[in-house]
C-alpha cells in the first residue's frame, strides 16, 4: 500500500493507483476531459492539473502516479486561475450554441464553463475546425464541437483495435481524421460508435438523436441487447415512446460502457413497416374455414425467390381467438391421428427463458413428445 | 578484440596522408554548398590534374564545415612545415588562381593533350595563371580571401566536438581512424566495465546538449540499472530550431563520432540496438550517417560482435517528417515506432519505458559526440573545462547581426561579449547591440546589461532564457521586439502538435494578441492578458515546446516592455487623433 | 463458457479458433485485444485470415478441416517436450494413458503436412498455451505458469466431427491444467442472445430442463410430479435435421415453429422447404413474416425482445433480466402469451383436464419460479434477485451467489475425463467436379438470417448486398471478376451473388454468410452428415463449383474469333 496526502487528506491506495484515481476514489473531484476510466492516460487537456509539494509547476494528476509521501493539493487559487484559464481556451474555439445543442445536459465542457462560470471566452473566438462530416447514418461527426481530448482515437485504438482514426493535422489546423481524411466507410471504422459513447462534447452524435430532444427530455431504460450471445446491457433513450439513441453505461456487468455497431445501432428493426401485428392465417387455409370468399394455392415458388415478397398477398389477418383455437384443433387433430411424435416444436435462441421453458412444457408435457430443438447448432 | 587491424588502417591512412606535400581541404558542408562549394571542389581538383606535377604534390581532401560559414566557400591550404592558410568566398575561378599559386606545376607540353579540351581548367590555363602571378609579384587578387587563423573567431575557440571537422573527410571512415578515431571505443571495450564508463560520464559532468542539461551520466545510469531484456539507445538528430546547424555539421562533417559515442553508450547501458533520429531536411546528414553504418559495419565495428569483444550492437537510421515536436524525446519515439509524433506525459520516462516500452537512452547528437572525446582525455580533462556546474564547450549557430556568423563551439562560461564582440566580430554597420536570443523559439532574448553574464544552463535559466540547442541570434537596435517575438510565436502555432489545449490554441491566442498590438490596437489590458496568458500556457502545457513556447514574448516582455507600452500609446494617440 | 468474460482481459494466453470474435462477438475482442495491449499472447487457429488476426501475435492458418491435426499436435509436443501438468493430470483427471497413447501418431510434422502451418508454428503455440506464456509485461497471477484460455465458437462445432472437436480442446486445457482458474478453461462463444437459455430450459430432444437426460426415469418422474402428471416422454426426439427428413417422409405431420427460420438457417434449403410444404401444419410465431412463415398455414405476431420482459441467459451463463423499452406493435404478443394460449386451448381439444394454471401465468416471474423448480441449475434464482447484475449458473440455493467459473477444485463429474480422440475429415471433400470448399459464417453488419438486421437501415446501409469471398487465383480459374456476379453450385443447389475477391480466405476455400435471402447459403450446404453425437450440420465444410454467369452467355463462336 501507498499513503499520501491529498488535499490534507491521508489516503491509502494500492501501488500503480493514479492520484487521480485515488482522488475520484476518496470523493475528492478533480475536473478532468480527455480522462476515461477505461482507457489511457492522455494528459491532453490540462485541467485535472494538481500541485504536489516539491514539483515546480503543476502536473496532471491523470497521469501522475501515487507515491508514498506525497503531498497533493487539487484546490487552490493558482489552480482555479489555470483551469479557468484552460476552459476560456476551450471555448474561445467551441461555439457555445448550447441553447440548440443536442449535447446541452451531458456535455461535459457545458459542465465545467458552468462549474468555473464563464459565460464567454475572453479571446478572440475562432472555431478551428469548421468541418462538418455526414458521411454515414450511423453517426455525425461535427468537428466544431470537437476539444480534440482523444478519447475517441484511444476507444478505437485501445478498445476496439480498429485504429480507424487520428489525429490528423498541426496545431491549430488539428484534427482527428480517417487516413487522407477518407470517409469513414472507406476506413477501417467499424461504426461500433464506442466514439460516440466516450465523445464529452456533440462532436460524435448519433444520427437518430439529430434534434430529437433534450437530454433531460428523454426517459432511459435498461435491457439486454437482443443480437448475440454476449450479453451486453444497452440503455435507450426514449422521447415519447421512441427511441432515440442506445448507449451503454459504465454499470453493464458484461460490457461495461462498450457495444457493438448492431447492439447500439441495429434497433429500429423494431419499428419496420413489415412487423407482424395480427395473427396471419394463409389463404388457402382461409378458404377452407370460410374466413375469405376467394380460392388460393400456394405458389410453387419458392418464397427465396420472390425479391419483395408480401405477406398480405399470401395470408389474411384473423383475430387471435381464431388463431389460437386452430392452432390448438390442428395440432391436436396430428396428434390424434398419428400420435404425439408427429409433431415438431422448435423454439428459439432468440426467446426468453420463460418462452421457451413454456414451448417444452407445452411439447412435452401438453402434446407428449421430445420432438423439440432449437437452433443452437446454427 | 581486433581493434589492431583499425589501428593499422589509420596508420597506412596516415602514411599515405603523409606523402603528400600539401593537402588543400575543401568545405561540403551545407552551407558551403549552397555558396557553391561542389564547383569549388571540381574546379581545385580538377586544377590540380592540369598542374601535371608529381602525384604527391598535392591533395584535394572533402571536409566538412570550417566554422565561419559566412564566408563560405572554404577552402583551406596545409603545406608541410608552413601555417595552414585559410581562404573564404573562394569560387570556381579563384580555385584554379588558388592551386596556381600553391601547386607547383609540372611538364606541360603546348599541345594539348586527347581530352583536354573537355576540361574546364586546362593546363595552359594553368600556366597563364602562374604567369600573371609572376607579374603581380608576391600580391595577388587571392590575398583579399585570407582569413586570419588568428582571429578571435578561431582562437576563441575550444574543439572539442568539432575536434576534426573541416579536418577529416566526413566519407572516409580511414581518414577518422587516422584521426584516433574509435580508440575510444576500443579502449571502454577492453578496459571498462558499463559501469565504470557510466561513472566516467557522470564524472565528466557532460550535460545533454539538447538544452534541458540533465546530467547524462546519470540518464545513462538509470539504463544500466533497469533489468528489461530490450534496451534501446537513440540519438536525436531532430534539430528543429530556426537558424541551428550544430547537430546537422556533427552529422555531416564527423559521423563516425557519433557513432563511435552512440556504440559507448550503448555498451555502458546495455542495449544491442539504436536509432539514429535525423531530420528529413538533412539529405546529407542522412547519407553520411548511412555510410558511416555501412562502414562501421563491414569493419566489424558494428554487428554481432562488435570489435571482435561479444558486445552486440546495430544501427541504422530513421528519417524525421518535418515535425519540430518530433525533437522532444516521446514524440521522438512515437515517431521511431511508425506512430503520429506526438509528446506524452512524463513519468515514465524514456529511461523506464521509452522505445517499444523498453528502457531507452535518447541523446541529442552533441551530447554523443562529446562522448569519445571524455573517454580519450578522461573526466578530469573534461570537467577542467567550463564552469563550476556547466562543463566542457558548447557549440552555438552563430547568426544575426554579426560581422561573423558560423558555427563555433566555445567552452562553457564564456560571456555573451566575447562571443558577440570578439568571435563574431561586433555589430556591422556601425549599429548597437539590441538583445542575443539563445535557444531558438524555445528561449528568450538577453538585453545588452546582461551580455557579460556567462553562457551556461543556469544563467541563462536565471535570465529567462535557455541553453537550448545552441541557436544564437543577435539582434541590433533597427529590430522591434514585438515583431522578433511574434515570428517566433508563429513558428510554435505552426508547430505545435495539437494534443495539449494551451498549446494548440493558447499560442494561437497569443499570436492573436500580438498581431493586435503590433497592428496598433492594442490597449494595456492586452499587454497583461498576454502576459497571463503566456504563464499559463508556460505552466501548464504538456511538452517542453508548449511550456517554452511563451519565452519569447515573456522575455521581450520583461526586457524591453517599453516597446509594448511604445505599441500602446501609439494606438492611443492615432484613436485621440482621429477624434 | 467454463470462465467468464470479465476473466479474458487478465489472461496471459488466449487461444481462439473457429470464432471469428471480431465480427460475431464484437464485445468480447475487446477484451481480448485489451488482453494483448497489456502483453498477452493471441494464438489464432483459423483457415481465414480474420480481422483479430491483425492483434494475434500467432496465427496458423489451417487448410479447412484440418485444424484437428494440429490440436492433436500441439498435445504431442506438449506430453513429448514435457510441458503437461503432470500434477493436475494425476489428481484431477482420468483415462490420461489411454488417451496418450492415441496421441503418438500424432506427430506435428504430420499436421504440417495435413493443415499447411509450420512444424515450428506449431511448437511454438503448444509451447505458449501450455505455460500461459505473455509477450510482454507480467501476469496478474502468481502462478507457475501464466493462465490461457480457449475460445472457441461454430468454426469448431458445426463440423461433422464437431463433439470430437469440442473435446480435443477440452484435453488440451486438462493436459495443461489449464481449467478450473480465472482466465483458462474451454470457452465457446455462444451467437444468439439466449441461446444459451433456450438450451438449459430444455429446448433439445435429449435434455429436460437444467439437462436432465430425457432417459434418466428419476429425473423425469421428479419433473412429472411437479407438473402434475405421472409420466413424460423418454425417448430422444427428432432433431430439426432430423425433422427436416422426417417430414419429407410423412413421419412429421405438424411443426410449430417459435423465432425461427429453418428456411434460411438449416442446411439444405430445398430439401427443408420440400419437408415445410409437406406438412398438415405448419405454425410459425414471429416477428416478422420470414421466409418460413411464408410457407405456414398460420403466423403468429410476436413481441420483440425490446417490447417485452423476462430472463435471458448469456455465452457466460449469466442470467440477466430483460425489460420491455418500447410497445409491441399492433396485436403483437411475447410469445410465452402466445404460446401458453395455445396449449390450453390443445389441453381442451384433447379432452385433458388440467388446471389452466399450467399454462397462463400472470407474469413471466411465474413461470420463472416454475422453471427453477425443474431446473437444479436455476434453483437459487429469482427475478428479485437477477435485478443489476444478474447471477451466473449454477446457482442452487437461494443464497449462492452463482458460479463465474466452472469447474474448480472438481470436475462436475468428478474426475475429469480424458477422452481419445482420433482425427477426422470432413464429410464432403472438395473433388474435380466441386473443387473448393465452401465455409458460411457471419459477417459484422449483420445477424443470423437477416430478418432484422436487413431490416435496420444504418446496418443495411453498411452492408446492403451479399457477397461470397474467393481467393484471387480462385476466381481466376473461373473469370470471375471482383464485385461482379459469381454462380456457386453444390451437389444440394446453386446461388448466384457478389464476388468479393480477396486473400482473406486461402486458395481453395470460399466464405458465403447465411444472411442474404437473395443468396441463401444454405441452398449449398449439406444435411447427410451430422456429427453422430450432437447431430450438428458441417456448415463449415462443403464442396462447391464456381461459375461465372457471364460465360455462359458468350457465344461459342465468337469466343473463337476472339
Amino acid at each position: 500500500m501507498v499513503e499520501l496526502t491529498i488535499d490534507g487528506k491521508k489516503i491509502q491506495t494500492n501501488p500503480g493507483t493514479t492520484v487521480l484515481e485515488a482522488a475520484l476514489a476518496n470523493n475528492i473531484d478533480i475536473p478532468r476531459l480527455c480522462h476515461h476510466p477505461e482507457l489511457s492516460v492522455s494528459g491532453g487537456c490540462r485541467l485535472c492539473i494538481v500541485n504536489v509539494d516539491g514539483y515546480s509547476n503543476p502536473t496532471p494528476s491523470c497521469g501522475l502516479t501515487c507515491q508514498d509521501g506525497m503531498a497533493i493539493e487539487t484546490q487552490n487559487e493558482e489552480l482555479l486561475k489555470s483551469r479557468r484559464e484552460i476552459i476560456d481556451l476551450f471555448i474561445s474555439e467551441h461555439p457555445l450554441d448550447c441553447v440548440t445543442c443536442d449535447k446541452s445536459g451531458t456535455c461535459l465542457l457545458q459542465k465545467y464553463a458552468y462549474e468555473f462560470d464563464i459565460t464567454k471566452t475572453s479571446h478572440e473566438f475562432e472555431i478551428s475546425k469548421p468541418i462538418y462530416q455526414d458521411d454515414n447514418p450511423f453517426f455525425i461527426r461535427d468537428h466544431q464541437y470537437c476539444i480534440l481530448c482523444g478519447r475517441c482515437v484511444r476507444v478505437c485504438d485501445e478498445v476496439v483495435g480498429a485504429k480507424a482514426i487520428d489525429f490528423a493535422g498541426r496545431g491549430f489546423e488539428c484534427h482527428i481524421a480517417t487516413p487522407f481524411d477518407d470517409p469513414l466507410k472507406d476506413s477501417t471504422c467499424v461504426f461500433c460508435g464506442n466514439c460516440i459513447q466516450v465523445c464529452p462534447t456533440a462532436a460524435l452524435t448519433p444520427v437518430s438523436r439529430m434534434g430529437k430532444g433534450r437530454e433531460w427530455e428523454l426517459d432511459r431504460l435498461k435491457t439486454i441487447c437482443g443480437y448475440c450471445g454476449v450479453g451486453c446491457q444497452i440503455e435507450y433513450a426514449l422521447k415519447d415512446g421512441k427511441i432515440i439513441y442506445a448507449q451503454s453505461t459504465p454499470d453493464a456487468p458484461v460490457n461495461g460502457e462498450f457495444l457493438c455497431t448492431k447492439g447500439r445501432f441495429g434497433w429500429d428493426f423494431a419499428t419496420a413497416p413489415e412487423r407482424l401485428t395480427s395473427p396471419m392465417l394463409r389463404r388457402d387455409v382461409a378458404y377452407e374455414l370460410g374466413l375469405t370468399s376467394e380460392n388460393w394455392e400456394l405458389p410453387q415458388k419458392s418464397p427465396l425467390a420472390v425479391r419483395k415478397p408480401k405477406v398480405e398477398d399470401s395470408h389474411i389477418p384473423i383475430d387471435w381467438d381464431t388463431a389460437l383455437d386452430l392452432a390448438a384443433r390442428k395440432l391436436s387433430e396430428n396428434v390424434k391421428e398419428y400420435g404425439p411424435d408427429s409433431i415438431m416444436g422448435l423454439a428459439s435462441a432468440r426467446c426468453t427463458n420463460e418462452e421457451n421453458y413454456i414451448f417444452q412444457k407445452f411439447f412435452r408435457l401438453g402434446i407428449g413428445t421430445n420432438n423439440l430443438d432449437h437452433c443452437a447448432r446454427l | 578484440m581486433n581493434f589492431n587491424n583499425l589501428e593499422k588502417i589509420g596508420q597506412k591512412e596516415l602514411d599515405r596522408q603523409g606523402k603528400y606535400k600539401r593537402r588543400i581541404f575543401c568545405c561540403t558542408s551545407t552551407a558551403c554548398l549552397s555558396a557553391g562549394a561542389g564547383q569549388v571542389h571540381t574546379s581545385l581538383d580538377q586544377s590540380v590534374e592540369a598542374c601535371r606535377c608529381d602525384e604527391h604534390e598535392a591533395e584535394v581532401v572533402k571536409t566538412g564545415c570550417m566554422g565561419l560559414c559566412s564566408s563560405g566557400p572554404l577552402v583551406r591550404v596545409e603545406e608541410k612545415e608552413k601555417d595552414p592558410i585559410l581562404y573564404g568566398n573562394i569560387t570556381s575561378e579563384l580555385a584554379q588562381q588558388l592551386v596556381s599559386r600553391h601547386v607547383p606545376i609540372g611538364e606541360i607540353d603546348d599541345e594539348l593533350e586527347e581530352g583536354d579540351q573537355d576540361l574546364s581548367v586546362t593546363p595552359h590555363d594553368m600556366l597563364h595563371y602562374r604567369a600573371s602571378l609572376k607579374k603581380a609579384g608576391k600580391k595577388s587578387d587571392l590575398d583579399k580571401n585570407i582569413i586570419s587563423l588568428d582571429h578571435p573567431f578561431f582562437s576563441k575557440q575550444v574543439k572539442v566536438v568539432l575536434n576534426e571537422t573541416g579536418i577529416v573527410n566526413p566519407d572516409k571512415l580511414e581518414d577518422y581512424l587516422a584521426h584516433g578515431g574509435y580508440q575510444a571505443l576500443a579502449h571502454v571495450l577492453e578496459n571498462m566495465t558499463p559501469e565504470e564508463v557510466c561513472d566516467e560520464i557522470l564524472e565528466s559532468e557532460l550535460r545533454g546538449r539538447g538544452g534541458a542539461g540533465f546530467p547524462t551520466g546519470m540518464k545513462w545510469n538509470f539504463v544500466r540499472k533497469e533489468g528489461a531484456e530490450d534496451k534501446f539507445v537513440i540519438v536525436n538528430g531532430d534539430e528543429g530550431d530556426p537558424g541551428a546547424y550544430m547537430d546537422r555539421t556533427v552529422m555531416e562533417d564527423d559521423p563516425h563520432r557519433v557513432l563511435e559515442g552512440m556504440i559507448i553508450c550503448a555498451y555502458a547501458v546495455g542495449a544491442s540496438a539504436g536509432y539514429l533520429y535525423i531530420r528529413g531536411e538533412y539529405p546529407i546528414a542522412i547519407n553520411r550517417i548511412r555510410k558511416a553504418i555501412r562502414d562501421a559495419r563491414r569493419r566489424k565495428i558494428l554487428g554481432k560482435s562488435v570489435l571482435g569483444t561479444d558486445f552486440m550492437f546495430n544501427a541504422d537510421v530513421r528519417i524525421g517528417a518535418g515535425a519540430f515536436v518530433c525533437g522532444e524525446e516521446t514524440a521522438l519515439i512515437h515517431s521511431v515506432e511508425g506512430k503520429r509524433g506526438m509528446p506524452r506525459m512524463r513519468p515514465p520516462y524514456p529511461s523506464t519505458s521509452g522505445l517499444w516500452e523498453a528502457p531507452t537512452v535518447i541523446n541529442n547528437v552533441e551530447t554523443m559526440a562529446n562522448v569519445p572525446s571524455i573517454i580519450n582525455n578522461g573526466a578530469d580533462w573534461y570537467a577542467s573545462i567550463g564552469t563550476e556546474k556547466s562543463k566542457g564547450t558548447k557549440v552555438f549557430a552563430l547568426a544575426g547581426h554579426l560581422r561573423n556568423t558560423g558555427l563555433i563551439e566555445v567552452p562553457m562560461g564564456i560571456t555573451l561579449r566575447e562571443i558577440v564582440y570578439e568571435i563574431g566580430g561586433g555589430i556591422p554597420e556601425n549599429r548597437g547591440f539590441k538583445a542575443a536570443q539563445t535557444g531558438g523559439p524555445s528561449g528568450g532574448c538577453i538585453p545588452e546589461e546582461y551580455l557579460d553574464s556567462p553562457v551556461d544552463y543556469e544563467s541563462l535559466n536565471k535570465l529567462g532564457s535557455i541553453m537550448g540547442s545552441g541557436g544564437l541570434v543577435i539582434i541590433d537596435d533597427t529590430t522591434k521586439m514585438p515583431d522578433f517575438a511574434n515570428y517566433f510565436m508563429e513558428f510554435c502555432v505552426d508547430e505545435s502538435c495539437g494534443k495539449c489545449l494551451p498549446c494548440r490554441v493558447g499560442t494561437v491566442q497569443i499570436g492573436k494578441l500580438l498581431d493586435k498590438l503590433i497592428a496598433g490596437d492594442g490597449s494595456q489590458e492586452d499587454i497583461e492578458q498576454l502576459e497571463n496568458l503566456c504563464e499559463t500556457v508556460k505552466t501548464t502545457s504538456l511538452c517542453g515546446l508548449g511550456q517554452s513556447a511563451p519565452n519569447p514574448v515573456l522575455s521581450t516582455l520583461k526586457y524591453f516592455r517599453n516597446e509594448y507600452d511604445e505599441l500602446v500609446q501609439q494606438a492611443q494617440t492615432a484613436d485621440s487623433g482621429l477624434n | 463458457m467454463t470462465n467468464s468474460i470479465a476473466e479474458i482481459r487478465d489472461t496471459d494466453c488466449i487461444f481462439i479458433t473457429g470464432s471469428n470474435t471480431a465480427e460475431a462477438h464484437p464485445v468480447i475482442s475487446y477484451e481480448v485485444i485489451r488482453a494483448v495491449n497489456e502483453g498477452a499472447h493471441l494464438i489464432i487457429v483459423d483457415p481465414r485470415k480474420i480481422p483479430l488476426i491483425e492483434h494475434a501475435t500467432l496465427f496458423l492458418q489451417v487448410k479447412p478441416g484440418t485444424d484437428i491435426y494440429v490440436f492433436l499436435a500441439i498435445m504431442h509436443t506438449i506430453i513429448r517436450d514435457g510441458l503437461a501438468d503432470e500434477a493436475f493430470i494425476t489428481e484431477r483427471t482420468e483415462g490420461f494413458e489411454e488417451f496418450k497413447a492415441t496421441l503418438e501418431e500424432y506427430t506435428p510434422e504430420r499436421a504440417s503436412l495435413m493443415s499447411g502451418v509450420s512444424v515450428e508454428q506449431i511448437e511454438e503455440a503448444a509451447r505458449i498455451y501450455a505455460q500461459g506464456k505473455r509477450k510482454s509485461g507480467p501476469s496478474i497471477y502468481d502462478s507457475r505458469h501464466g493462465h490461457s484460455s480457449i475460445l472457441y465458437a461454430m468454426g469448431i462445432t458445426q463440423r461433422s466431427n464437431g463433439t470430437d472437436m469440442v473435446m480435443t480442446l477440452a484435453n488440451l486445457a486438462m493436459l495443461c491444467g489449464q481449467v478450473g482458474k480465472p482466465s483458462t478453461g474451454v470457452n465457446p462463444l455462444r451467437g444468439q442472445s439466449n441461446v444459451q437459455g433456450a438450451c438449459d430450459t430444455g429446448c433439445l430432444v435429449n435434455v429436460y430442463p437444467g439437462y436432465q437426460k430425457v432417459g434418466d426415469e428419476t429425473k423425469r418422474k421428479t419433473i412429472a410430479k411437479t407438473w402434475g402428471v405421472d409420466e413424460l416422454p423418454g425417448e430422444v426426439g427428432l432433431t430439426i435435421v432430423e425433422a427436416m427428413h422426417a417430414a419429407v417422409d410423412g413421419d412429421v405431420r405438424a411443426v410449430y415453429v417459435m423465432g425461427e427460420n429453418p428456411m434460411m438457417s438449416d442446411p439444405n434449403t430445398s430439401h427443408v422447404e420440400k419437408a415445410l410444404r409437406n406438412l398438415d401444419f405448419l405454425v410459425v410465431q414471429d416477428i416478422f413474416p420470414s421466409e418460413t412463415a411464408l410457407l405456414a398455414h398460420l403466423i403468429l405476431p410476436a413481441a420483440a425482445s425490446l417490447e417485452k420482459d423476462g430472463t435471458f441467459t448469456n455465452t457466460e451463463r449469466r442470467v440477466q433480466l430483460i425489460q420491455p423499452i418500447i410497445e409491441a406493435p399492433g396485436d403483437a404478443l411475447p410469445d410465452w402469451q402466445i404460446t401458453g394460449g395455445i396449449a390450453a386451448r390443445y389441453d381442451r381439444e384433447m379432452g385433458v383436464e388440467r388446471d389452466k394454471e399450467h399454462w397462463i401465468f400472470p407474469s413471466t416471474q411465474e413461470i420463472f419460479q416454475e422453471l427453477t423448480t425443474v431446473t437444479p441449475i436455476y434453483a437459487g434464482m429469482k427475478h428479485e434477485r437477477l435485478v443489476g447484475e444478474g447471477l451466473q449458473w449454477p446457482c442452487p440455493e437461494p443464497d449462492h451467489s452463482g458460479t463465474p467459473i466452472l469447474h474448480k477444485g472438481k470436475f462436475s463429474r468428478g474426475l475429469g475425463k480424458f477422452n481419445p480422440v482420433l482425427a477426422n475429415d470432413p464429410a464432403e471433400q472438395p473433388d474435380e467436379e466441386y473443387p473448393l470448399i465452401l465455409s458460411t459464417g457471419r459477417v459484422l453488419y449483420h445477424y443470423h438470417t437477416g430478418t432484422m438486421t436487413r431490416r435496420s437501415g444504418p446496418l443495411a446501409w453498411a452492408e446492403p448486398r451479399g457477397y461470397v469471398e474467393i481467393h484471387p487465383e480462385d476466381a481466376a480459374a473461373v473469370d470471375v471478376l471482383d464485385d461482379r456476379a459469381v454462380v456457386i453450385n453444390s451437389r444440394r443447389g446453386s446461388v448466384k451473388t457478389r464476388a468479393k475477391i480477396t486473400e482473406n480466405v486461402p486458395q481453395g476455400t470460399i466464405f458465403l454468410a447465411f444472411h442474404w435471402r437473395e443468396a441463401p447459403a444454405n441452398m449449398l450446404t449439406q444435411d447427410f452428415a451430422l456429427d453422430p453425437v450432437a447431430k450438428i450440420p458441417e456448415y463449415k465444410v462443403c464442396a462447391v463449383r464456381l461459375e461465372n454467369p457471364r460465360a455462359k452467355r458468350k457465344k461459342p463462336e465468337l469466343v473463337k474469333q476472339a
